[in-house]
């Protein structure tokens, strides 16, 4: 069904994707690290926000000095491909380069979020049509409904765990984590610049972006409230 | 809330409340339309400053009463304290009751005043209340009670932790509760105000008397320059002197709900203004952070001797009077020689109007090179208010001892900051990141995502239809397995028309009316065997009538179906009718009209 759903891209557009990111790997291997970030940039704006180009893409932020750009594509990256292993230890390697840590989730929440979104979704594809096979067993053929009565509980129950790892994406859809731009950023305790300031956040700190208002944008970091500049602030998307 | 006018037409006294009253305004309020009489009274009208009297407006022959405010009359609080009903044979009537509270000897006039009520004109005469100093001259000009806000003597600046001091001066023998609410007046933004502590109670002298002093102090700090009204208000409760001592047991037992019965007194303060001052920019030094107060800054480095790579711990302590909550120290940057990572704070955060306190802060630096030989020095600069001006305070250098890595000059340990703060060790991750992935296996085609969406959520919603109409048709396949009567009625039909079917191809071969017929009973016997759920040889042309006519069918079809079962048999058992090729379809369609019609018949 995924598979019936999933248009290909046509065969030039391909091509060009492929020598676009041949390019900036070849600009990344001689130093070029700007015509690398380029490429790879043009690349996710075209669409392709892939694991693979967000990953070099971040390498490339990295060499050139850019933590808090290295540490939100390896982020985007990471929601893509959550288990990678290579995006897990550059992400690492990032953040203690800029002295951050990586924002704790709560166990349950962190198992779910191994699991990117798209692996949800066809998982809770699968189940729901498998669901639906059981159900129709259980209703046309009596004579299969003791396998197919517990069959289709076990489905629901998975069904039910996918639609919460989708809520799970949702949720940070909604309120999405945001990396600190720049050097020297204070989370302040209201949306004023004379405000007192709470914490002081390094480049490439994780928070997350509760509320809007204006120019500010009131985030949550740890223990701590407080509002930053929306400018200094990107969101991981 | 509607409030009084006074009598403009009587008005023998020029007093004090008379004048006051002149800013009173007339409301209308709908209510009762018929003539009411209003009387008012106070009692007791002679009394010792610090008592309190009872006054009441007493609308009679009423149900309800509008809210009364009366016009304010300087030296006197008329604050309500409640409305009663009463209901009797002599007709109901409505009481308001005030508390009289006088905050300075001498007489006070309350009225006349004419109220303008439902449209009528109601007369409130005039009362006079006497109010004698404690000794007994009551032309004494000391008010018993008034407050007194304290700002700093020179204007504070931007940042700066200043004392608000609010005084409550009473006379001797005035007694206060302990509880004293302040009603606001203080700007809404722009100003960070601690919680009010109340100070020892000290006694001062005003105009020549005695006063008791309760003090009350806050810290405050202004976030921006400028110019601030500040008009705040009071509310203390003021215990009765008379009640006071009717309250005291003589014998000593414990009266749960006996405690002192205070009038409340609404205590406005004079309004001042208060400038506050901005930061001079002449004269900042360069690092200057917004630190206003008075700061000492220290710092210690840890280990002194180390090899490249390796974390030194950098303490940097901040310390003294002042907004010390909004104040950061300096901290390390990057530099050729060494790594410095993002300073971090240690320990409690201080209250934002916390007048003083301690920060400490650290830091990891990480030696590049052997070439390190020192920490540089860090400078830390502050405004001093008191001398307005500038300071800088420094510490540092701190020289270092650096071997070279055993690893080569070249590798990166990596420490966390956090770690080494809570006294871990360091952890090795790698010397680099990972390389580059290879070009993805699939390029996404961006386009159609909505369409591809729409399709996914249109697929899945077919899915529960199509599991209903399962269940449907289940439903009805199990009811026609067991139903047998149901089932042949729901066969009846099909099997009227295959023998249709038959008796037209009859018509086409031959002709022959006996061929014709034959298929054309069955169709007959056929439908009505399996709509009557009757056994095949029960299926009689009487019995089908007798059936037809309990079901209310018409006569022409009557006739027609007793026509066509005698024909039937005449043709199919004597062979004596001759029927040319016309009659014989047109008993075929005959017939067909007839089962349609009987479709159509509840049997």
């Amino acid at each position: 069904m995924l598979a019936a759903t999933t248009a290909l891209a046509a065969p030039e557009g391909e091509a060009r994707f492929e020598r676009a990111f041949a390019d900036a790997a070849k600009a990344y291997d001689e130093n070029r690290l700007p015509d690398a970030i380029a490429g790879w940039q043009a690349l996710v704006d075209e669409g392709q926000a892939q694991p693979e180009t967000l990953f070099n893409l971040g390498n490339a932020y990295y060499r050139n000095g850019n933590l808090g750009q290295a540490i939100l594509a390896y982020r985007r990256a990471q929601r893509l491909a959550p288990r990678d292993p290579d995006v897990r230890a550059n992400l690492g390697f990032a953040a203690q380069s800029a002295g951050i840590e990586l924002p704790a989730r709560k166990p349950l929440a962190a198992l779910l979020l191994d699991f990117s979104r798209a692996e949800w979704l066809g998982f809770g594809i699968v189940c729901f049509w498998l669901l639906a096979g059981a159900l129709a067993a259980w209703i046309a053929w009596p004579r299969v409904r003791f396998v197919a009565r517990p069959a289709a509980a076990v489905l629901a129950a998975l069904l039910l765990l996918a639609l919460v790892g989708l809520a799970l994406h949702r949720d940070l859809e909604h309120t999405p984590e945001g990396v600190v731009m720049g050097a020297g950023q204070k989370v302040l305790s209201s949306p004023l610049e004379t405000a007192t300031p709470l914490l002081a956040v390094p480049e490439g700190a994780i928070v997350r972006m509760r509320e809007s208002r204006g120019t500010w944008v009131e985030v949550e970091l740890g223990e701590t409230r407080g509002w930053l500049p929306a400018a200094a602030l990107a969101p991981v998307r | 809330m509607r409030e009084l006018a006074p009598d403009l037409v009587h008005q023998p006294h020029k007093a004090v409340g008379v004048l006051s009253a002149a800013f009173a305004l007339v409301f209308a309020f709908a209510l009762s339309a018929r003539a009411t009489d209003v009387s008012f009274d106070v009692q007791p009208r002679l009394l010792n400053l610090g008592e309190t009297a009872q006054a009441t407006l007493t609308f009679h022959g009423v149900r309800t009463a509008p809210n009364v405010d009366f016009p304010q009359i300087p030296g006197l609080q008329i604050t309500g304290t409640g409305q009663q009903m009463q209901f009797g044979t002599g007709g109901s009537r409505v009481s308001l009751t005030y508390n009289l509270f006088a905050q300075k000897p001498g007489r006070f006039v309350i009225g006349p005043y004419t109220l303008d009520y439902n449209g009528e004109q109601i007369q409130i005469p005039e009362v006079s209340l006497e109010v004698r100093a404690p000794n007994g001259d009551a032309a004494a000009t000391n008010e018993m009670l008034f407050a007194r806000l304290t700002l700093p003597s020179d204007p504070p600046y931007v940042h700066q932790v200043f004392d608000l001091v609010l005084g409550i001066y009473s006379l001797p023998g005035v007694e206060l509760t302990r509880d004293v609410n302040l009603l606001g007046g203080f700007p809404e933004s722009g100003f960070v105000i601690g919680q009010f502590e109340e100070l020892q109670m000290v006694r001062e002298e005003v105009g020549g008397q005695f006063y008791n002093l309760r003090r009350f102090r806050a810290k405050a700090r202004a976030l921006t320059a400028g110019a601030f009204d500040v008009r705040p208000a009071l509310r203390v409760g003021v215990v009765d002197p008379n009640q006071r001592q009717q309250r005291r047991d003589p014998f000593g037992f414990f009266d749960p709900f006996g405690g002192p019965v205070a009038t409340p007194v609404t205590l406005p303060v004079p309004p001042a203004n208060l400038v506050v001052r901005s930061i001079p920019a002449e004269g900042r030094p360069a690092g200057y952070a917004g630190a206003v107060g008075r700061f000492e800054f220290a710092m210690d480095v840890r280990p002194r001797e180390l090899k490249v790579g390796e974390p030194i711990t950098v303490s940097l302590r901040l310390q003294g009077s002042g907004n010390i909550s909004a104040a950061l120290p300096p901290s390390y940057r990057d530099a050729d020689l060494f790594k410095a990572y993002e300073a971090r704070q240690i320990g409690d955060v201080p209250d934002p109007t916390a007048e003083s306190g301690a920060k400490i802060f650290e830091q990891v630096v990480i030696p590049r090179s052997d070439a390190l030989k020192e920490l540089p020095a860090l400078e830390f600069s502050f405004f001093d208010p008191a001398a307005a001006q500038y300071r800088t305070v420094s510490a540092g250098p701190f020289p270092l001892t650096v071997h070279p890595s055993e690893n080569g000059a070249g590798a990166l340990l990596l420490q966390v900051p956090g770690g080494a703060a809570a006294g871990g060790g360091s952890l090795v991750l790698g010397t680099d990141i990972v390389y580059l992935k290879p070009a993805p296996a699939r390029w996404r085609n961006g386009g159609g995502l909505a369409a591809r969406k729409s399709l996914l959520i249109a697929v899945h919603a077919a899915a529960p239809l199509a599991l209903a109409g399962l269940f449907f048709a289940t439903r009805r396949r199990n009811r026609l397995a067991t139903d047998v009567a149901l089932a042949r009625r729901q066969k009846a039909p099909r099997s009227a028309r295959a023998n249709l079917r038959k008796a037209e191809a009859a018509l086409k071969e031959s002709a022959a009316p006996a061929a014709v017929f034959a298929p054309l009973a069955a169709a007959a016997a056929d439908y009505f065997g399996h709509r009557l759920n009757l056994p095949p040889g029960a299926v009689e042309a009487p019995l089908i009538l007798e059936k037809l006519r309990a079901a209310k069918a018409d006569d022409t079809s009557l006739a027609k179906w007793q026509e066509f079962f005698a024909l039937s048999d005449q043709i199919r058992y004597a062979s004596a009718a001759d029927l040319s090729h016309e009659a014989l379809a047109n008993w075929i369609a005959n017939v067909t009209a007839l089962l349609r019609k009987a479709e159509r018949v509840k049997l």
